[in-house]
């Protein structure tokens, strides 16, 4: 796995097991898309006991995305080409004005496909800084205008 | 009753003092805690206490990764707490007088005098690890275990299950330190370090009771109505309590396994 992936699993606190897990899904998706995943990313929120509850894992390639769901627990993934397909994003932000993230932000980013499909990407903390890149970099411009 | 068996912590004092010629005052209790805090200072930087706090996280991972479920109530290690010396007196005077059932002769075990009781009484230095769920007990307890066995140090492993509705696991471990003589010398010991494991919602029931526990262990004489009759009493309400929330402890488990199918 890249070493900027895990600097940002270290960052959000995805360490030992729980890392050993995601690069056990990276090595998955990148047996299927050799050389190309350019990005990372951890859906997770604060539960209301104050716990960090992670829930997917992803991945972007310049034209696909990968969704490994509850990849803690489960092995369950999937994979969808994503270039000019998004029809609807909502964001709800807390705390958050799209700049630098602080411990009491919060974001969630909603997306609808033109098939009807959609996915929700989560965030607290540092990691809404991440879902605003993610966002910029693979959700706006791909809009289906 | 024995009108010289003594049924209070003064009384205790003066009979030890009549009996085995020790005098319990101001020096005795500076003396306690200089041990007290020698043993912990010594345990905190063992090998073992430092790979198990280290370990916390990735045991914690592991049994999320097993269960959906976190472990732990907190991510850091719990505080490595000392006996107050007024608890360490109150202890072997239930040991050497309440319940000894040889009085007045010694205890099955003997008694517990200045000369062993750093050796023989067996919390001086204590922590509490506190678990979400009743299986977390078990887990955490064979992962302390294999550190104690890699670290080779001794311990026993005792789940209590008591009758005024107490549960939690207590894994008592042989510790060898150093700790200062009253000559300024040092001598080496074999003590006793109490890691106990209990569910958060026993730690509840538990941080509630704390104060009737503390003044039913003072007590000498035991009740004429049995407390399990005696419905208007505070044991009867508490000691129910700690039984309830055992039993919907299980039951929180048996709803947990059937979600996950693991029933047959």
């Amino acid at each position: 796995m890249k070493s900027e992936f895990v600097d940002y699993l270290n960052e959000i606190g995805i360490t030992d097991l729980f890392q050993d897990k995601a690069k056990g899904i990276y090595s998955f998706y990148e047996k299927l898309y050799p050389d190309s995943i350019q990005d990372i990313y951890v859906s997770e929120y604060i539960d209301e006991e104050g716990k960090r509850q992670y829930e997917n894992l992803w991945f972007f390639t310049s034209t696909t995305f990968m969704e490994a769901k509850q990849f803690l627990t489960e092995d369950n993934f999937d994979a969808a080409p994503y270039v000019k397909k998004f029809k609807h994003w909502t964001i709800e932000k807390k705390n958050y004005d799209f700049g630098d993230s602080t411990d009491i932000s919060r974001m969630k980013l909603r997306v609808a496909f033109a098939t009807g499909l959609g996915a929700e990407l989560k965030a607290s903390g540092k990691n809404c800084y991440y879902l605003k890149e993610i966002f910029l970099k693979y959700i706006k411009p791909n809009l289906d205008e | 009753m024995d009108k010289n068996k003594p049924d209070n912590i003064s009384e205790y004092k003066k009979w030890l003092k009549d009996k085995h010629k020790i005098d319990v005052d101001d020096r005795t209790r500076t003396y306690y805690e200089s041990v007290a805090h020698k043993i912990r200072t010594d345990f905190n930087i063992s090998l073992f206490w430092q790979t198990l706090t280290q370990q916390l996280e990735r045991i914690g991972q592991e049994y999320y990764l097993n269960t959906k479920y976190y472990l732990f109530t907190e991510d850091r290690a719990p505080e490595l707490i000392l006996k107050p010396f007024d608890s360490f007196m109150l202890k072997s005077f239930r040991h050497n007088i309440i319940n000894n059932k040889n009085w007045p002769k010694e205890p099955v075990d003997g008694w517990i005098l200045p000369n062993n009781w750093f050796v023989k009484t067996n919390d001086i230095v204590r922590t509490c690890f506190v678990v979400k769920y009743l299986d977390g007990i078990s887990f955490l307890l064979s992962k302390i275990q294999n550190i104690c066995k890699d670290n080779g140090l001794t311990c026993d492993v005792d789940f209590e299950a008591k009758e005024e509705g107490y549960y939690a696991a207590h894994v008592s471990i042989r510790f060898q330190c150093e700790i200062p003589r009253k000559d300024w010398d040092t001598e080496k010991i074999n003590t006793v370090i109490e890691l106990q494991v209990t569910t958060q919602l026993q730690e509840v029931i538990r941080k509630l009771l704390h104060k009737y526990y503390e003044q039913s262990r003072k007590r000498i004489a035991p009740d004429e109505l049995k407390w399990q009759w005696d419905y208007k009493s505070d044991e009867f309400s508490a000691n129910y309590l700690g039984h309830i929330l055992h039993y919907v402890e299980g039951m929180i488990m048996d709803v947990r396994d059937k979600q996950e199918g693991k029933k047959k």
